[in-house]
């Protein structure tokens, strides 16, 4: 069952098309990586389908409710957390995440095991009778998840959540994410496609406002698998063999690149089976003089360039 | 939901020293007012020949005086106190908070609004010890100082309802202030309009869109419904443009 549907929205701001009949779905419990290049629109949509602003057009429906319609129904199912945390520098950790449940109508009884669950989840026993102004940077993105996870809602929507923080907080952060996904349904986006490739089981890419590609992270590899190679570094190399290499099978196409003191092949395959062995026996029996030898692996990097067509 | 707002806005501004800093420059500043309004009425008396001495108006000399300055004061005080409502919020992202959980937008407002208005009055309690010295010096009439004080309250709520727009304009603290306090000196000038014409129509007119003429009505204890179909309708209106601005998002 889809808990997200996008279906087909533009935003305008002046004359600027920031989105653009943009559509994907995020499946009911699912991580849904969200990426695309800076200035990609990524904000803007996660804005609307939190219903802080109206798309200009089209609709977002939330486990089937129209956003626009059912504002404040929806806002309680989604918890959110924009570019920057929302944080309150003058408030205690416990305090402001106290202020957030009666934001969201948390029932009396319920607010304090729902504030003693989020602080535990985000690691913040340490610090929630402290001021979050005197927080370091890990801790104040760790609030700011807290307060979009503490009224415990359905949806959890994460924009940026691991931006600036240290190697050792995006590690835990990574692991957070994943444990949220067993009782939500997350929505991430991130521009450290690394991380959405660790995490996610789907993604959605955009560029521009308009939509690359959406779906699970298998098939979208899938697709860009075709586009993968064998990388051989050959000390010599003489066009003639290009054609004898061209009748192992499943050899598809052959670049030959010439440096100073050596030659780099690109092998582009079929992928129907693996003929890595055939391809490096050959290469060893023509005395080519073979000093390096790999399989070009597209990692979610490659694949964001592939899609989205640049390197922004 | 309005409440809960107001509360937390009132909260920060108390744990915040600006708090103390006003309350402390205005009750000395007021003090000082009242002090030399004292001291100048008796003064004043003491020049007058025996036979007159008591026939110099109090009320006029001591408490609209006293009034009419505190309502300067507040010319400054207000746009300070609201300056902050929505512009940090603005810079510091935090409305997102309540965008993003089950508030309408025109709770945000007034629960802000509220919160600034308990600010002012808070302000303003420092003054009570005034009354409270005259009424030890055994001056008989409160009634003035009565309307007074409700004509202060109710022109702060004007002068808030301008500084919480103004502060919704730009995430600026200090432009915030700036517009707040052109906007509000815009109205005691409408004042002055009264003395440019003597086309009757403009006259009243005039009369009616300044601030400074409801306020003397109430300072001389003459309240008419009129004053209060001002007050609320000014009110309204300065926070109907706050929640159209906030309603844009447009920042």
């Amino acid at each position: 069952m889809d808990s997200i549907i996008i279906d087909s929205i533009t935003k305008v701001f002046g004359s600027r098309k920031v989105v653009d009949d943009l559509s994907f779905t995020v499946k009911k419990g699912s991580i849904h990586g969200f990426l695309g290049p800076n200035g990609a629109g990524k904000t803007t949509t996660m804005k609307m389908i939190a219903g802080v602003i109206p798309p200009s057009s089209g609709n977002i429906y939330i486990n089937g409710n129209n956003v626009q319609e059912n504002l404040l129904k929806i806002k309680s199912t989604l918890g959110v957390l924009l570019e920057s945390p929302p944080l309150y520098k003058d408030m205690e950790v416990r305090e402001y995440l106290k202020f957030v449940c009666k934001l969201h109508s948390v029932e009396k009884d319920k607010m304090e095991p729902y504030l003693d669950y989020a602080i535990k989840k985000l690691d913040l026993t340490s610090v929630e009778n402290r001021l979050i102004g005197n927080l370091s940077k890990g801790y104040k993105q760790r609030v700011g998840v807290a307060q979009a996870i503490v009224f415990q809602p359905e949806i959890v929507i994460l924009d940026e959540p691991t931006v600036g923080l240290d190697p050792n907080s995006v590690i835990e952060m990574r692991e957070l994410i994943k444990e949220l996904a067993q009782d939500h349904t997350v929505l991430l986006s991130s521009h450290l496609l690394h991380e959405v490739g660790l995490i996610c089981d789907e993604v959605t890419i955009i560029k521009d406002g308009v939509l690359q590609a959406s779906g699970d992270m298998a098939s979208i590899s899938k697709k860009v698998k075709e586009k993968e190679a064998i990388l051989a570094k050959v000390q010599s190399w003489q066009s003639s063999l290009e054609s004898e290499l061209k009748k192992i099978e499943g050899v598809q196409k052959i670049e030959v690149e010439e440096f100073q003191d050596f030659y780099k092949l690109k092998i582009q395959t079929n992928n129907s089976k693996d003929i890595r062995n055939q391809i490096s026996s050959f290469l060893v029996y023509h005395q080519l003089g073979l000093i390096e030898f790999t399989q070009e692996e597209l990692d979610l990097e490659k694949i964001f360039l592939e899609v989205t067509g640049g390197h922004e | 939901m309005i409440s809960l707002i107001m509360k937390k806005d009132l909260s920060s501004f108390f744990k915040s020293p600006l708090a103390y800093v006003l309350a402390g420059f205005f009750s000395l500043i007021t003090g000082w007012i009242f002090f030399n309004l004292l001291v100048t009425f008796v003064e004043n008396t003491q020049q007058l020949p025996g036979q007159y001495r008591g026939q110099l108006d109090f009320v006029n000399h001591v408490v609209v005086k006293l009034f009419g300055n505190i309502n300067f004061l507040l010319l400054f005080i207000c746009p300070i106190v609201t300056m902050r409502t929505f512009s940090e919020e603005k810079k510091e992202s935090t409305l997102d908070l309540y965008f993003t959980a089950p508030v309408k937008d025109y709770q945000l407002v007034l629960g802000k609004y509220f919160a600034s208005v308990l600010m002012v009055f808070f302000l303003l309690t420092t003054t009570f010890i005034f009354p409270i010295i005259l009424w030890s010096i055994k001056v008989s009439d409160f009634s003035f100082v009565f309307s007074g004080y409700i004509g202060l309250f109710l022109n702060s709520m004007c002068y808030v309802a301008v500084g919480v727009f103004a502060s919704s304009l730009t995430q600026n603290q200090i432009v915030a202030a700036l517009i707040s306090f052109v906007v509000i000196m815009g109205l005691w000038m409408i004042s002055w309009g009264v003395q440019i014409s003597t086309n009757y129509f403009y006259v009243q007119f005039f009369k009616y869109m300044t601030v400074v003429n409801h306020f003397e009505m109430f300072v001389k204890g003459m309240v008419g419904l009129s004053d209060l179909v001002y007050y609320a309708s000014f009110i309204f209106l300065g926070l109907f443009l706050t929640k159209k601005v906030i309603e844009a998002r447009n920042w």
